[in-house]
């Protein structure tokens, strides 16, 4: 049997319904740069642990580890960022390439800007991360006239990239400061979530264990789904 | 309700309705410039991460919100279905259809989700957390009573048949497709199909003469 022309149409108001918005689509492409950019980071640390109880040979490979993720995210969220406008941080970024495996581990050396604003998401732009050198550079000009162009970037992404930033730099107390800005000024934002991970692993740097499970505890009843649930479980809030 | 679906409301609703419907229009143009029987990657091409989140964006997110993934829940399964993508996607070999292949990891996740949960259904707010798209309050209303409808409707199918029309009537999947997703032969998919679309069927039938009688 087929389905009569009431049936379509019920259809097709109901998937028009439940199609999202460029504002949903932009918000998730928010959220997904920064929460790979935390889970990459807090994968690294943890390749970090592993990698002094290890051999030396162990070691490199979690490097390689390590830096094959950066440029993954480089590939993946160098594209979100160049759609997004957050061009002239991100231009900024991805000035240089990709650190090489290196003996030691560090954190990622890429972590993205996302975009910010849902307003200012362009549409059409190619990914160039992995594209060849002469490609890259053109996406790295277009980009830097695009910020050139103007586009003011949302100063909420810029403080919580600085915060990330700060973290990955090894200097977890100023990340701390940073995202306690972040959170005073923007007490209801769509990144809450990500901002108060990254605290809870800057907490865990400072040695801060009892206000690291604090947080973390109520980061996690806060958030039961959130993908970055594996990273704060596995800090040292909660071991 | 979280924060994030406070801004979201609170954005939309200063916006026009047409401005809305634009945008809903605009988030994915490519999928539906594929038409119903795309989704099949060339062979001999990687996609690229940029282009799956454009192009499949609007068709995961509906796969998840009609698998009965509410709205406070809806972000967190949606991103995590992409941050799949993103570690998997230089795995993809274009043995399937790219449709087919993300189908399947939403399918994955929002399963880990009611496990979770409980076989509970995940989120506890009604999806729809924005006027609907649409050029007057009839039409929005339209809309909304469409996904209630809907929802009703699927509630009574079994899951097998809530999937097989879901992908096929909503999605646009073929059956082969389906066929390949739930690992089960075409026969059967038609099967649950043709048992899912009488239900479907008798329930807006039942729905349109329930409401002529009260017209009346």
């Amino acid at each position: 049997m087929d389905l009569d022309a009431d049936c379509r149409r019920i259809l097709s108001l109901a998937r028009d319904a439940r199609t999202p918005t460029l504002q949903d689509k932009a918000r998730i492409e928010r959220r997904m740069a920064v929460a790979i950019g935390l889970s990459a980071a807090a994968v690294t640390t943890a390749g970090a642990a592993s990698a002094t109880a290890a051999s030396a040979t162990a070691a490199s490979s979690g490097a390689a580890k390590a830096a094959g993720s950066a440029l993954a995210l480089k590939w993946a969220l160098g594209g979100c960022a160049l759609l997004a406008a957050a061009v002239a941080s991100y231009a900024a970024l991805s000035s240089s390439e990709p650190a090489p495996p290196r003996a030691h581990v560090a954190r990622p050396a890429v972590i993205p800007v996302p975009s910010p604003s849902a307003d200012a998401v362009p549409h059409g732009l190619p990914a160039p991360a992995l594209a060849p050198a002469p490609a890259r550079a053109h996406a790295h000009a277009h980009t830097r006239a695009r910020a050139a162009a103007g586009g003011a970037l949302s100063t909420e992404l810029v403080l919580l990239h600085a915060a990330q930033a700060a973290w990955r730099a090894g200097d977890p107390e100023r990340a701390l400061t940073l995202s306690a800005q972040h959170r005073r000024r923007y007490p209801r934002s769509a990144l809450g979530l990500e901002r108060d991970a990254l605290r809870v692993l800057a907490l865990c740097d400072l040695k801060r264990s009892e206000e690291a499970e604090r947080l973390g505890r109520a980061w996690l009843a806060r958030a039961p789904s959130s993908p970055l649930r594996t990273s704060i479980e596995r800090s040292c809030a909660m071991q | 309700m979280n924060v994030l679906e406070e801004s979201s409301r609170g954005g939309a609703n200063c916006e026009p309705l047409a401005a809305v419907a634009r945008e809903r229009r605009a988030a994915q143009p490519a999928e539906d410039a594929e038409g119903p029987a795309g989704g099949a990657a060339p062979r001999d091409a990687q996609p690229e991460f940029r282009e799956v989140y454009d192009r499949y964006f609007a068709f995961v997110w509906r796969c998840a919100a009609n698998r009965g993934v509410r709205a406070p829940a809806l972000d967190d399964v949606v991103q995590e279905v992409f941050i799949v993508v993103h570690r998997k996607l230089p795995e993809f070999e274009g043995r399937s259809s790219l449709r087919t292949w993300l189908a399947a990891i939403v399918r994955r996740v929002v399963a880990d989700y009611l496990h979770k949960r409980g076989n509970q259904p995940v989120g506890d707010e009604p999806l729809e957390r924005e006027p609907a798209a649409g050029s007057s309050p009839a039409e929005q209303l339209e809309r909304k009573a469409a996904v209630a409808l809907l929802d009703a409707l699927l509630a009574k199918m079994s899951e097998e048949q809530r999937e097989v029309f879901v992908l096929h009537e909503i999605e646009h999947l073929s059956g082969p497709e389906i066929a390949e997703l739930t690992a089960t032969n075409e026969n059967t998919v038609w099967t649950r199909l043709r048992a899912a679309r009488r239900t479907f069927q008798e329930g807006v039938t039942r729905q349109q003469a329930r409401r002529t009688r009260e017209q009346s």
